[in-house]
């Protein structure tokens, strides 16, 4: 039960507070999670120079957030010394990225972080109901890796193959922080990138290998892609709006269809086919089948 | 039925033709008591349970949902053999030569169905009963002569099987891993847990290890056959743990399978082998069933008979797909060690099996132990290296 949403403004547009709309799309999704919620925004002309290091650190059982910025020449080291400390979680490495959750409703993480003022390019929001594992910080999406920099993922399902799918990448060396399935898709996309690049492969690459009910929404720099498992068994739906209510024109994708409306995203409104993910580039919007 | 259990049969038949009074218990009473009665027959298998669905986690539902049991032999580079089952025939050779015909047979008739599974054979099929062969054939090599690979094309196979004996076995790997473009299957039993590394780095396709065969070895006596999956599995992840070290990229592709033969005769151990980490069941049982007319009442012809075999193997794979969909799966090959949970610390031991209502597995919970009083000590930190040598003081190695 949880919910995802997303958003891609048409024509390169990053002056506008995206932040907004996620917001706006969170609190109409709100009755379907309450634990914990997070967003990721792209291209906010933040962090150009340096690396953007955010972690979790557990003291007594709570999680405090800190966040570290790093040249490129410290970066391997300065993750390298983070991961042997047991009681921190990383939860993100980005440039472009700004990834933000918390335990709480989506008025909580606007209270903490101000997300309705962030813009960029596109991002991506979640509400979390906890079903596989406990309601913590550091298990709120969205979800990124330290295998890649600047990819975040935020999912509504159950990766039922989970155990299998992380041996296989803790095999390949992969770090994984939690015990939550929706790590494992994080990881396993960004696996797939370094090897070839190609996110619609890495894409299919997952549905062919995992297994459930599930729906994904991943983003890097340039690109959101929406992806059902085989059988569809989790919804999702996208619309775009061409321009109106004082807003510029965007894609929005989101679980329910109330979250579409309080964007105005109502136009070409569509649901993507299930094992065939949608790609939504940055710089050119396009759909591809 | 084992022993025990003919036993107690045999024994409350006499007492009621020595008395003549009907038993006011049932005979499953005292089955089910066997254990309290004797701990020398204690079965791991019996305290492995697979967990149930959640409601995070909705079953499948396999009339109207594929489950798929595919599985794909044969690594880059090889050709494949695809089977539809995951399960090899492969019996005991004694019982081979009377009732292959019949396997044969009904290989044959589930081939047709869109049900095909393999055989080990060491010796030829006359086929008489049904000719050509429709279901993949692994030729397992014959050490005694000193045939070639040429001899052993006679029959077509698309797979070889070569017993792993001594170095001279790896030779032999060799020779036909150069000219042998199919899967090469190597039965490691005689001397596992060893060479497994050597093997695979010479091209072997899979591993095949006899569970039966290895408890009788020294080095895993009094253990179990849950033991010798887990160990088989961790060798082949150790092999390619070697060569992601190496930065020697590899893909699923590439994956070598293991396959369990020994004890993993029925529906429910084939799942919780599969769980534990086989990726192919070598299955002797439909060998029994063809053998078992032997000792019938009634005559039966090739073609009852291979109905049966037949028959038993629907039932079969009826089972083995249910209980991946019970648990949420559409793949019976992501069944994981995470779905089972046991009752029993020497199965959680000898499994790495998570345990029954605390979801870990008892060294999990030794570990925890052992943290827990180092902090309260305020002793130095262990590492993980002093860490497990504690350990494997406490649970043994």
């Amino acid at each position: 039960m949880c919910g995802i949403c997303a958003i891609m403004m048409d024509n390169h547009n990053k002056d506008f507070p995206i932040g907004c709309l996620l917001y706006k799309m969170m609190e109409s999704q709100q009755i379907r999670a309450q634990d914990s919620t997070g967003v990721a925004i792209f291209n906010n002309g933040e962090n150009q120079e340096l690396y953007r290091i955010d972690y979790f650190r557990k003291i007594d059982g709570m999680y405090t957030s800190f966040t570290e910025k790093v040249s490129p020449e410290r970066l391997d080291k300065t993750l390298y010394e983070l991961t042997q400390n047991p009681n921190i979680v990383i939860t993100s490495v980005a440039k472009e990225m700004t990834l933000l959750k918390d335990i709480g409703l989506v008025r909580d993480l606007e209270a903490k972080y101000k997300i309705r003022s962030i813009q960029g390019t596109h991002g991506i929001g979640h509400l979390r109901i906890a079903t596989s594992s406990r309601v913590t910080a550091d298990n709120a999406h969205p979800f990124s890796t330290i295998a890649m920099p600047d990819i975040a993922v935020v999912h509504n399902g159950e990766i039922t193959n989970y155990s299998k799918l992380r041996s296989a990448l803790e095999l390949q060396g992969h770090r994984l922080f939690t015990r939550c399935d929706s790590e494992v898709i994080a990881v396993f996309i960004a696996d797939q990138l370094l090897r070839h690049g190609n996110l619609e492969k890495a894409n299919y690459e997952l549905i062919k290998n995992a297994d459930g009910p599930f729906t994904y929404i991943v983003a890097t720099p340039d690109s959101i892609a929406i992806v059902r498992d085989k059988f569809g068994a989790r919804k999702c739906i996208f619309g775009y709006n061409p321009g109106s209510n004082d807003y510029p024109s965007f894609w929005a994708m989101a679980t329910d269809l109330s979250a579409l409306d309080s964007v105005g995203a109502t136009f070409h409104v569509e649901t993507p086919q299930p094992g065939k993910p949608k790609i939504f580039y940055r710089d050119e919007i396009q759909i591809l089948n | 039925m084992n022993d025990a259990n003919k036993f107690i049969i045999r024994k409350a038949i006499l007492e009621l033709a020595k008395t003549g009074i009907p038993r006011s218990t049932s005979i499953d009473d005292d089955v089910r008591n066997l254990h309290n009665m004797n701990s020398k027959i204690i079965n791991l298998w019996d305290y492995v349970t697979a967990i149930g669905a959640q409601l995070s986690r909705p079953p499948y539902d396999p009339y109207r949902e594929t489950i798929s049991l595919n599985i794909s032999i044969g690594r880059k580079r090889h050709k494949k053999v695809n089977l539809d089952i995951p399960l090899i025939i492969y019996g005991n050779t004694a019982i081979q030569y009377n009732s292959i015909e019949f396997v044969h047979l009904a290989l044959n008739r589930l081939a047709e169905k869109g049900n095909v599974l393999g055989l080990i054979s060491e010796i030829e099929i006359n086929t008489i009963y049904d000719g050509k062969r429709k279901y993949p054939l692994f030729k397992k090599i014959d050490f005694s002569n000193n045939d070639s690979l040429e001899d052993y094309k006679k029959s077509s196979p698309e797979g070889l099987v070569i017993e792993y004996k001594d170095e001279t076995s790896l030779k032999v790997l060799q020779n036909f891993r150069k000219e042998f473009d199919g899967p090469i299957l190597v039965d490691v039993s005689e001397i596992f847990p060893f060479h497994i590394k050597t093997i695979l780095r010479e091209g072997a396709d899979g591993i095949i290890v006899d569970t039966e065969k290895v408890i009788k070895n020294e080095r895993y006596k009094g253990k179990h056959a849950i033991a010798v999956i887990h160990d088989a599995k961790n060798a082949i992840d150790d092999y390619y743990k070697g060569r992601e070290a190496n930065n020697d990229d590899y893909d699923n592709d590439d994956k070598a399978i293991l396959v369990i033969a020994g004890d993993v005769n029925s529906a429910g151990k084939i799942i919780k082998a599969a769980a534990l980490g086989a990726n192919v069941i070598g299955y002797s049982t439909s060998m029994l069933i063809a053998h078992s007319h032997i000792y019938s009442e009634k005559t039966s012809n090739a073609s009852s008979i291979a109905d049966d075999v037949y028959s038993h193997m629907i039932g079969t794979k009826g089972e083995i797909k249910g209980i991946p969909a019970a648990l949420g799966y559409s793949d019976f090959h992501n069944l994981s060690p995470s779905d089972l949970r046991t009752s029993s610390i020497d199965a959680s031991l000898q499994g790495d099996i998570q345990l029954e209502g605390l979801d870990k597995t008892y060294k999990e919970m030794i570990e925890e132990i052992i943290k827990e009083y180092v902090n309260d000590k305020g002793i130095q930190k262990l590492d993980s290296s002093e860490t497990q040598e504690v350990l494997r003081s406490i649970v043994g190695k």
